[in-house]
């Protein structure tokens, strides 16, 4: 018979046994007892055909090196990549789906430097687009390798600009002005039922740029003074491209333009305002023409893609853009350095991968010199190809507060076209940012 | 908030039994054995991350590489940052407005509710019936009801050739509208809590007070009210708490743009979260718990002395 004392004593321990229990964890499983690697990749191309497309890349390697396996999985969430670097268990590989967060997590430690393993490897630098290398370098370390870059470019809707009588897209900014108030039907009442243009469509919220950043170098602004290593949001150049913006949007209402993109479906969906032919212009990239193939494929001969037009004092910067690339990571404390950056070396240097995955995904090719594929034949696919090798291109800095500035800068952006901030007063709140 | 308002609220109303349970050195010494994983759970998720995060709200802390000591230089730049304090000023807006509004319209409902009958029986249902939908869930359906184009509710306006407003698409509409998703889902709780309490005032006062020749208002003024003080005083407390650490709701509302339209619902722990999740700026994130931390205790020091002082039923 167990005393009541010895029964007390077994409870207190059985209970802080599980307790600890609960608390441990145990370690990962990357096991190789077979000879084979297995290499964790998170992607941020998300499911559908980038995801498909993906894949068949991973395949294709896996047949090459058969000793190594990589199960992919898309994470959208930047903040669950970060938690699993802090918590000393991340993937090997990230595929990032813009260099937003790079500066950041580059400069804070969160990602492993590439200088040593490219040396080692030999990897020759100058096979990529000199504008893909920018996004992925910070302060003169390399930190991911590019793969598939994007710009954007004015894309329109032909038929709209037809009904409404106008022949050729806008090549000054003050045109587009004028031909977006062509383009859009609004009742009495402020109701949209079809714009011309939206400056902040596709913003953030969809997962893009603010559209301030491209407009402030449409300008002829900066956003950052690397010599002096200062932010310069409220260079007259920055905030005569929020002037043009809230004018813009004050033709007619804010809240109006908010009302409409709210009551139109998701972005990149055959109900997004421009895929469902309401908005007859967007500031947008390669991808779109990608998407309006796979939803709306009767739209896909409409649509036409120009540089964006540049105030008529500056048609130097016509066609000014951001380039971005999907910078593929491999995070700080990942188990199998080595074999991510083989991995990553050879999706982004083999020329032919390049171009079925641009011509899959309707992105640039990240390689100088990649053999020809069908979407270049496409005149508004060319245009972003040609765009994105000009001097057009631009990149936003990358420096540790990069993420912050950009959120920031595109709250000051909605508070001016708002009405809330004038478009000075708005940038002049991001001057308390410090690199 | 339900759960441990409840548990609260049944722990102040057990009647009490002074002496029987007193503790004895003994029991002491043979609880603690089974106390321990408690005891080391509080350790490990409360003592320990507080004391943590006061230390890192006086450093340059990013989660990947070891804290830097900055001294006070994470409280300047939050004083300094026009984001905090519109994070502020909308988390006060809510407080104010969303605890009165919650008073009243659970007061102002248990009122009209409080005599017995077939028909108040169904209200109080159907009114206490939102609080048990999941606020994610709640969120995302009168997003849709509030589609400034296509919603439901604007549907109806208009049908009734009423102004239609933006609603959580307009900046000077979200906050009101957030709160009215909100008061949806709570105003049944707090009737619930002023029910209890109209249920325990004694016929015999308002029976006096009929006798008197007292109206509706005097009888409200001199005697409901000041019988239902300790638990609008509780009510009080619990809107400041909740209302100040408001999230989920603004976080579901807009996901992938905290606080928008315009910043109008960036929330003091939305800023708080962007902070920490989004900038990677551990140290400012910490600077802004521990102040939201002394409010806290502040609010809950005045709870305790008003409570001292007016949380007794006035008769």
């Amino acid at each position: 018979m167990i005393s009541t004392r010895r029964f007390l004593a077994l409870g207190a321990l059985t209970s802080t046994a599980i307790m600890l229990a609960a608390c441990s964890s145990s370690p990962a499983s990357n096991g190789n007892s077979s000879g084979v690697v297995q290499l964790t990749m998170w992607q941020q191309w998300g499911g559908g055909h980038e995801e498909a497309a993906l894949q068949s890349a991973i395949n294709q390697y896996e047949r090459l090196h058969p000793n190594i396996h990589i199960t992919q999985t898309p994470v959208t969430n930047d903040a669950k990549i970060l938690s699993a670097i802090a918590g000393g268990d991340p993937p090997d590989i990230v595929d990032l789906g813009t260099s937003l967060e790079l500066g950041a997590w580059a400069t804070q430690g969160a990602l492993t430097p590439l200088n040593s393993y490219v040396s080692a490897s030999k990897l020759d630098l100058s096979q990529y687009v000199p504008d893909a290398l920018k996004p992925v370098t910070v302060n003169g370390h390399v930190y991911a390798l590019p793969f598939m870059d994007f710009t954007t470019g004015l894309l329109y809707n032909k038929k709209l600009f037809a009904a409404a009588g106008i022949s050729q897209p806008p090549t000054t900014l003050e045109q587009l002005t004028a031909d977006a108030k062509k383009l859009t039907i609004q009742a009495p009442n402020g109701k949209i039922t079809q714009l011309g243009f939206d400056p902040s469509w596709p913003g953030p919220d969809q997962g893009q740029v603010c559209p301030l950043e491209p407009y402030g170098w449409l300008f002829g602004g900066q956003w950052y003074n690397s010599s002096s290593d200062k932010l310069t949001p409220t260079d007259p150049a920055n905030v005569a491209a929020l002037t043009w913006e809230t004018d813009f949007v004050k033709q007619y209402g804010a809240q109006n333009i908010a009302n409409f993109i709210a009551s139109s479906g998701a972005y990149l969906t055959a109900t997004d305002p421009f895929e469902s032919g309401k908005l007859a212009m967007v500031y947008d990239g390669p991808w779109a023409l990608a998407y309006i193939q796979a939803n709306v494929p009767s739209l896909t001969s409409s649509i036409g893609v120009v540089g964006f037009p540049a105030p008529a004092a500056d048609p130097q910067n016509t066609g000014t853009s951001f380039i971005d690339t999907n910078p593929q990571v491999i995070p700080r404390g990942a188990a199998h350095p080595q074999q991510a950056f083989d991995f990553i070396k050879w999706l982004t240097t083999d020329a032919q991968l390049a171009s079925s995955f641009a011509n899959l995904v309707a992105n640039l090719p990240q390689l100088k010199n990649v053999p020809s594929f069908a979407l270049q034949k496409n005149p508004g696919f060319d245009f972003f190809i040609q765009n994105g090798a000009s001097d057009h291109v631009h990149v936003w800095p990358q420096l540790a507060v990069s993420s912050e500035y950009q959120t920031k800068l595109c709250q000051a952006q909605d508070s001016a076209l708002f009405s809330q901030a004038s478009p000075s007063q708005a940038l002049a709140s991001l001057t308390n940012l410090t690199p | 908030m339900a759960s441990s308002t409840w548990g609260r609220q049944m722990a102040h109303s057990q009647p009490g039994r002074r002496g029987q349970g007193r503790a004895r050195p003994k029991g002491t010494m043979r609880a603690l054995p089974f106390l321990t994983p408690w005891l080391a759970g509080v350790a490990c998720l409360v003592a320990i991350p507080l004391g943590l995060s006061v230390y890192w709200s006086f450093t340059s802390y990013n989660l990947l590489t070891p804290p830097q000591w900055v001294g006070l230089a994470n409280y300047e730049s939050l004083f300094h940052d026009p984001v905090f304090w519109l994070s502020v000023r909308n988390t006060v807006y809510i407080v104010i407005i969303g605890g009165i509004a919650g008073i009243v319209m659970g007061l102002g409902t248990a009122l009209l509710l409080h005599k017995p009958g077939k028909a108040v029986t169904f209200y109080r249902s159907a009114i206490f019936i939102p609080a048990v939908v999941p606020v994610v869930s709640m969120v995302i359906a009168w997003v849709w009801i509030l589609n400034p184009d296509y919603g439901l509710l604007n549907g109806f306006l208009h049908t009734l050739h009423l102004p239609t407003f933006g609603w959580l698409d307009d900046p000077s509409t979200a906050k009101i509208s957030l709160l009215m998703i909100i008061l949806w889902g709570a105003v049944g709780q707090i009737m619930l809590t002023f029910l209890a309490a109209l249920n325990e005032v004694p016929q015999d006062y308002y029976d006096a007070a009929a006798v008197d020749g007292a109206g509706a208002w005097q009888t409200f003024r001199r005697i409901t009210l000041p019988m239902l003080r300790p638990v609008l005083l509780y009510n009080v407390v619990i809107a400041v708490v909740f209302y100040s650490q408001m999230f989920e709701q603004a976080f579901v509302a807009n996901p992938t743009d905290l606080g928008a339209p315009v910043n109008s619902t960036l929330f003091y722990s939305l800023y708080l979260y962007q902070n920490a999740f989004t900038y990677l700026q551990m140290g400012r994130a910490a600077a802004m718990a521990c102040l939201l931390l002394v409010f806290s205790a502040l609010a809950g020091a005045a709870y305790l002395a008003l409570n001292r002082r007016y949380g007794h039923k006035a008769a």
